[in-house]
This record gives structure tokens, sequence and C-alpha cells, in this order.
């Protein structure tokens, strides 16, 4: 989906612009944000329907927020060390960063589906209540995510195989999914105190 | 994306059911209590696929404005059409996805089970209305601020005038669209927001009434002291400002909550948005296809054909919808299978004759595609220099339809209306004679239509549960996404020599318009 310039001479040297992927794809996120604050809006009006169940703060237990968060946080540094990295040109070293950051990111959504999976269990599903429904779809948009986030991290990782340097491409590419990934941390930050923590209060 | 989704929906008619729950599909009728067969989940992933190649255009045509105009095409230099495109992908990209969660939520509550809108449970039917409506009054805007883009650039070419206060038309549409997001709660004020909500959304819906009529005023000071050339185009223009002045008007009328109590869901408001959707989107996009058909077919379209069409139009709308807005009066409410009161009955009866000529205006424009593409090739019809109306922007100074890279030389821009500009100042827009480089050009790609096939795919599993078909389609378009970005062979140059050779056949084709 990439567009490239319609109209663009070649070899202008006055004129050369600069790449709008990376632009686009920052607009793109976005509205991505929007998604999220409508969600959160939606999690702000229903989170007191609880429906005779159980609420936030029976529900949430510190320890695994507590990894999750860590997990999710450290992967945003890895893929930083990533791009450093990348800007210098060594394969080997974004590969392997990015595996770091990949399976850090593998580590967040499993604990996150465990959780899930014990709420579920307990009965307290997204269908109990307007609270839990409005909780799973936030809270699992932003997992949805970060999964896309790993397949993206893995077409890259095999893309890069078997090359020794980065072209300009693949560093607007490294860039865009770098721009995601900070972008679903800062999300994070917000589902864990507005979600969690004012819930624990 | 849109074409996928026009598939699904017409796939409803012969596999299932459609939704049956009016274009919003309000909660709880629209619940699976409610509605329990599939058609509301055709809507929701018809709307849902839709959405997303909406949303993707916006941030196209977003980017493509702010970070790939001309050299010298500066802000305020840029035509208003592309203010009003750049507008409205803005609207696009803001309100899109809050229709996306708004569905998506309705979609979980119908597929899991889940209780964002339901009656029980917990569920809040009122915050759907607001996510919906968050979207659906952008959403009209969407629609009208690129035709007020198509009549600011009709209006000044067939005046022979530039634009009257090009800065203020900017400011206006600007004002329109930030505006277009604070006043949704005026489609539920009978709902019950409480008069402090309904006093400032109805104060806020009537301050759009202000940059409209300043761009009406704009368009009617354009044609001051003009020489007017009243072409099809223009028929449809002046009856836009007519029409639209009175759709705007009975807008503000039902702006006013206490009004809107009397006049909500009654043919009042259904004459209002046919008023302003006819007059304005309507009337407005009829306008830009007689405008720019020449510039992408090669010929222009048959002129008498349009004219009757739009009087036909015109005056079968007044036929049609005038009656409404009495019969809205009289306290008729809209979706009635049949009435009662015999003294509705003579107004819908002229209102049927206004359907009736509407009917024969839509034969009209037929009748005009026909006469245009029979008669294409008469002289007369053809359009060899690119520029049939003497026009203002630099669209016109290529040939028609424009070679595949556009410009051979990318202009530079030092004026509003750059191409009359350079007309009047007799420099060559097109640089004609060259030098010529090699033009770097995008290749054709299968990777849109393949998302599109699996998307569709991936739409009808999960419309009748057949999940894993719904695999399949969504596996088939993270596949072509990621086979697309593997792709390295996606660009090729146009050599400087095709590029000259192309260029000096329109000049030789200029020259002998000229020699004429």
């Amino acid at each position: 989906m990439a567009h490239d310039t319609t109209v663009q001479t070649a070899g202008h040297d006055e004129h050369h612009h600069e790449s709008p992927v990376v632009f686009g794809f920052w607009v793109y996120l976005m509205t991505d944000c929007i998604i999220f604050g409508s969600l959160f809006a939606v999690f702000a009006v229903l989170h007191n329907q609880v429906n005779g169940g159980p609420s936030g703060r029976d529900l949430f237990e510190y320890k695994g927020l507590a990894e999750e968060t860590a997990l999710l946080l450290i992967s945003s540094i890895t893929y930083g060390f990533g791009m450093i990295a990348a800007h210098k040109n060594e394969v080997s070293k974004v590969i392997m960063w990015l595996g770091v950051t990949f399976l850090l990111g593998l580590g967040f959504v499993g604990l996150e589906l465990n959780e899930f999976a014990h709420m579920i269990h307990e009965g307290n599903g997204p269908d109990r209540s307007a609270f839990l429904s409005s909780f799973f779809t936030l809270v699992s948009t932003h997992g949805l995510h970060v999964t896309c986030g790993l397949i993206w991290i893995v077409t890259l990782i095999v893309q890069l195989m078997g090359t020794t340097e980065i072209p300009e491409r693949m560093m607007s590419k490294l860039t865009c999914l770098s721009l995601f990934w900070h972008f679903l941390d800062i999300v994070w930050i917000c589902v864990f105190t507005y979600v969690y923590l004012a819930s624990m209060i | 994306m849109t074409a996928i989704a026009f598939i699904l929906v017409n796939v409803s008619l012969f596999i299932g059911e459609f939704s049956q729950c009016g274009w919003l599909a309000y909660p709880p009728l629209s619940e699976t209590q409610f509605s329990p067969g599939v058609g509301v989940d055709y809507y929701i992933w018809a709307i849902q696929l839709s959405g997303v190649g909406t949303l993707l255009t916006g941030v196209n045509f977003f980017v493509t404005i702010v970070k790939m105009r001309a050299p010298g095409m500066t802000w305020m230099k840029m035509p208003v059409f592309t203010w009003t495109a750049f507008c409205a992908s803005i609207l696009i990209m803001v309100s899109f996805p809050v229709l996306t969660v708004a569905v998506a939520l309705l979609g979980l509550d119908r597929y899991f089970g889940m209780h964002f809108f339901t009656n029980d449970g917990g569920g809040n039917q009122m915050l759907y209305l607001s996510l919906i409506w968050a979207w659906g009054h952008p959403e009209v805007y969407i629609l009208v601020i690129p035709a007020f883009g198509v009549f600011s650039e009709v209006v000044p070419a067939f005046s022979g005038k530039p634009l009257f206060g090009y800065g203020t038309m900017v400011y206006a549409t600007c004002s329109i669209m930030v505006l277009s997001f604070i006043v949704w709660v005026h489609h539920f004020f009978t709902m019950g927001a409480g008069p402090d909500v309904n006093a400032f959304f109805g104060i806020a819906t009537m301050i759009i009434s202000i940059p409209t009529g300043v761009k009406l005023f704009n368009w009617m000071f354009t044609m001051y002291k003009g020489r007017v050339q009243f072409h099809a185009c223009m028929y449809w223009a002046v009856g836009f400002m007519v029409t639209f002045t009175i759709g705007g008007m009975t807008g503000v009328m039902m702006a006013i909550p206490g009004a809107d109590f009397v006049l909500h869901n009654s043919l009042f408001l259904i004459a209002h948005f046919h008023n302003v959707i006819i007059g304005g989107v309507y009337f407005g996009y009829i306008c830009g296809m007689n405008f720019w058909f020449p510039k992408v077919m090669g010929f222009k379209m048959n002129e008498s054909w349009g004219i009757r069409a739009f009087w036909f139009w015109f005056v079968g709308f007044y036929f049609a919808f005038v009656p409404l807005y009495i019969l809205g009066f009289d306290g008729m409410t809209r979706r009635m299978n049949h009435y009662d009161n015999p003294q509705w009955h003579v107004l819908m009866l002229i209102a049927e004759v206004g359907a009736v000529l509407i009917l024969l205006g839509i034969v009209c424009q037929l009748t005009q595609l026909y006469v245009t593409i029979r008669d294409r090739n008469l002289p007369a019809n053809r359009d060899l220099t690119g520029d049939p109306w003497n026009g203002r922007a630099l669209e016109w100074s290529t040939s028609s339809p424009p070679p595949p890279y556009n410009f051979a030389i990318v202009p530079h821009v030092h004026e509003l209306d750059a191409f009359m500009h350079d007309k009047e100042n007799g420099i060559d827009t097109r640089c004609a004679g060259g030098p010529y480089a090699p033009i770097h050009m995008p290749k054709n790609t299968a990777a849109g239509f393949l998302v599109g096939a699996f998307s569709l795919v991936f739409g009808f599993a999960a419309v009748w549960y057949i999940w894993w078909l719904a695999a399949i389609g969504l596996i088939g378009v993270i596949g072509t996404v990621i086979a697309r970005s593997a792709n390295k062979d996606i660009d090729y140059y146009i050599p400087a020599e095709e590029v000259a050779r192309i260029e000096n056949e329109h000049s030789r084709k200029l020259m002998a318009q000229a020699a004429e």
C-alpha cells in the first residue's frame, strides 16, 4: 500500500524529496490513536456498570500487571538499541535486537492471554457485564496490536537475513515499526494507569 | 475496499438478507435479541471493510497534499479544490476510527454476547448514538466539502474572474471542518440530554451557517461583473446556490432544540437532508463531472442533454421535497407504510410528480452519457488543447487525457491560479522542448486487488460464521501485504526520449489548434 511519489524527476539534485512513507505512517498511527481514544471513552462510560458482578478492584492483580508492564517497556528499549544498530548499518546486531524485542513482546502477549484465561475461567468473561466488555475490548485491542507488531518483526527479520547492508526502503520500514512499537508502549501506559491503577485505588 | 463492500451488500440480496435497522443500525433493534438474522452482520462487515478503504484514502490524500506539492505551491496558493480535499481528508482521519469502534462494539455484542449497547448487563444505547454521530456529522461534511471545492473551481472558470475572497474561502472551509465535530448531539436532541447540552449543540450548529454563508456570497461575488458563460456546469452551480441555501436555512430551523422537538423524525427532516444532499452533494459532483470529464477522457460531455437533465432535476426536486416540508409541519412522520389522513394525500401526489420529474432527469443524464460517448470523435467534441474552458489551475496545462507522468517538468508556482497567471504573462508552464529527464514511476501492483478479494472472502465468511474460510481470508490479506513488502521490483523509469516524444506530440497539437 506504499504509494510512491507520482511525479518525481529523477536526477534532480536540488529537490531531493524525503520519502513521505514515514510521515504517512505517523499520520496513520494518529488515526489509530483515535480508535484507542474512543475505546477509552467507552471504558470511562461503562466502567461502573458491573451488573452485580466483580469490579476492577476485585479482579486485577499487581504482580502479573507489573511483569507485563516491565516486559513491554524493556522491549521498547531493546528496539531502540536495534535502531541504533540500524543507523550504524550493523545488520546482525539489528536482527539480534529485533529477536530480543520479539521475545519480550511474546512474553507480554502470553501473560495477557494467561490473565484473560484466568478471568474467563472464573466466569468473569467479556459477556459478564458492560464493564468487563469494555475492559476486554480495550486491553485486547492493544494486545492485538502487539501481536501484529510481532508478525511485523518476524517479517523484517526474515527480510534482513542474508543481507549485509540496510537500504533506504528497509530503513523506512524499521522506522515505521519503531514508531508503532513505541506508540503501543504509550498506549499501554495509559491502559496501565487509567484501567488498572485507577480501578485499584 | 469500497467496491468489495458494495459487492457484499449485493450478495446479501441473494444469500440471506440485509440489515433492516435503518441507516445507522441503532441498538437495541440491531442487537441479536431483536435482529437474529445475518442482515446486521452484512451491514457491519460492509461498513468496516469500506471504512478501512476510506481511512487509507484519507491518509493518502493528506500526506500527498502536505508533502508532495509542486515547488512554490505554498498553502495559500493551493487551488480551493485541493484545500477542500485536504479538509475532507482530515475529517476522514478523525471521524472514521470512531465509526470503526462504534460498529466493532456492536459486532462484539452480536458475536460474543458482550454488553455495550444491550438492554441488560449494563449496556448503554446512548453511547452508540454518540459514537455513531460523532462520525456521522463530520461524514456529511466529508460529502459536501469537496463539492464546495468543485464550485470554487467551476464558478471562476465560467465567470472569467478569479475566485472572490480566496482567503475567506479557505478559512470558511477550515472553520466548517472544526465545527463539524462539535454538533453531533443535534441528531438526537429529543433523547433527553438536557437543556444545557442541547443549547450548546444547537448554538454550535447554527454557527456553521456563518462560514457556509461566507462561501455562498463568495461564489455570488465571483459571478458579479464577471463574463458568465452559461455552460451546463454553471447551471448545476447556480442551481446549487439556490437550493442549498434553502436546505441550509431549514437546517438552522432544526438546530433550535425547541423546534426540533416538533420536527424530529418528521418529513421536514427528510426534506431538509435531501435538500442539502441533492442540492449540495449531488449537484456538486455532477457539476464536477461535466467540468473535468474532458480532462480525464479527452472529449467533452454533450451539453444540451446536460442542461435538460439539470432542469428536470431542479424542477423535480422542488416538486418532490417542498410538499414534504409542509407535510412535516402537518405532523407526518418518516418511514410510514400507510397513512389515513386525506389532507396529506394531495401533497403526496405532488411529491410523486416531482419524483417522476427526477426520474426523467436521470434518464436525461444516461442519455447524456450515451450521446457523449457516441459523438466522441466529432471534431467539436475533442479536447486537443487540454484546456477547454480557459482554466485557471495547473491540471489544464497538461494534455487531455494527461500522460502517465502528469507533468513532464514539474511546474514552478508563482501565483494563485498558477496556470492563468502563466497564460496572462506569456510563461510556458509546460517548459515545452525540455530538456527532459527520465521520470520515476511506481509500477502497477495487484496487491490492492488481492487485499480486496481476500477481504471479501473474510467478510462473507464472518457473516456466516464460517471460521475456517474467514481464517483463509485473513491470512490472505496479511500474506499479500507481507509479499508486497518483500517485493523489491516496485518502480521504473520512463526514459527522457519517451517523455520528449509525448510532449512534442502534444506541442504539435497545440500549434495546430492555435493555427486554426
